[in-house]
């Protein structure tokens, strides 16, 4: 399957349980699991257990609506996966039930489709370019991707203004991935 | 959004640094455009690693999440003015020394030193996350701390009631391999 090849053709592929219906889910999977898990990162404060959980609900609920045909719009299939993306996380912050035998049969079979985000980069390699950043950087770093502070907590915090703090994490993220070599 | 997104805007919007309508404009153009999200993507991986990093002190949220991630090999409890043996845990995971039994209550700050047995200060710890109703700190120690610190040390808490300094106790940890 080449990387030309459209989502919304992949998708109706499965939509029509085509003979590579299967190979066709793996691609999709490839191509949006990990879209999926940095939404999962984001909205589930960087829990990447949880932030596995809702990849895996959110493609098997769009591959399961593909094959039944429930997906009214092929050419839009982004849209289908940002507003599950979006329904899966409410549910998750709600505390609702995960969905364990779908979770289960997805990790077995597509989620080795994409390697997650987290597990390019190293930790420990990480840890030792933030020690070598200006302190105010790698605490800002710290305060806005551990403590998860606002704008304004972070500038009060390091007694400047929330349009500094935007100034500072850009240099502090730019130093970081030259450092990590990103 | 057409147009691909700079990397300081994905920085941005990893860190909740962009307004609500910014964000949701973004999320879209995310999930339609390949190359913007695999650009994410790889901030993502920093900013996941970025939060792995362990504090030496943790917070009672920071313990629970690190708990719910099997990350946590032992917790051992500290009583002040007690000394106690303890294992560096195995890589990768942490020990957690809870020094608990101090009134913290009416503490607005509270700083760590770390003391060697010949009671010289080898590293400070400045205004850490203390449970001021618990009486509590809980102390975070990895393997590779054994490279950074004596094995034998006393950590000595000082806390700040209102302008005025004190100590609150002592603790004595014997770290083995």
């Amino acid at each position: 399957m080449s990387e030309a090849e459209n989502d919304a053709e992949i998708a109706r592929r499965i939509a029509e349980g085509a003979d590579e219906a299967a190979s066709c889910e793996a691609e999709l999977c490839r191509r949006f699991l990990n879209r999926a898990r940095l939404y999962g990162l984001k909205h589930l404060r960087f829990d990447v257990t949880a932030a596995e959980d809702l990849a895996q609900q959110v493609m098997m609920i769009l591959l399961e609506a593909l094959r039944a045909g429930r997906v009214e719009d092929l050419e839009r299939v982004d849209r289908f996966m940002l507003g599950t993306c979006r329904n899966v996380a409410h549910s998750m912050r709600r505390g609702e039930a995960r969905r364990e035998g779908t979770r289960r049969r997805l990790l077995t079979e597509l989620a080795g489709a994409a390697t997650p985000p987290w597990d390019v980069v190293e930790s420990r390699r990480v840890e030792d370019c933030l020690a070598k950043l200006p302190p105010r950087e790698a605490r800002l770093l710290l305060l806005l991707f551990q403590e998860g502070a606002t704008a304004a907590e972070a500038a009060e915090s390091l007694g400047t203004t929330p349009g500094n703090v935007r100034v500072i994490h850009h240099r502090a993220i730019a130093r970081l991935q030259d450092c990590v070599g990103l | 959004m057409t147009e691909h997104v700079s990397s300081d805007r994905l920085a941005d919007y990893l860190a909740g640094l962009l307004g609500e309508a910014d964000e949701e404009e973004l999320e879209g153009h995310l999930f339609s455009c390949r190359p913007c999200a695999l650009e994410a993507e790889k901030l993502a991986g920093l900013a996941v690693a970025v939060h792995r990093i362990v504090p030496q002190v943790l917070t009672a949220e920071r313990f629970e999440e690190l708990e719910r991630e099997g990350r946590i090999a032992e917790v051992k409890p500290v009583s002040p003015g007690h000394t106690v043996e303890a294992r560096y845990p195995p890589a990768e995971k942490l020990l957690v020394l809870r020094l608990g039994g101090s009134d913290l209550s009416r503490a607005r700050r509270v700083d760590v030193d770390f003391l060697d047995v010949g009671g010289r200060v080898v590293a400070r710890l400045d205004d850490v996350p203390f449970d001021g109703a618990r009486g509590e700190v809980l102390m975070a120690c990895q393997r590779h701390f054994a490279d950074l610190f004596p094995h034998d040390l006393t950590f000595r808490l000082e806390m700040v009631i209102g302008e005025r300094r004190q100590e609150a106790n002592r603790y004595t940890v014997l770290h083995r391999a």
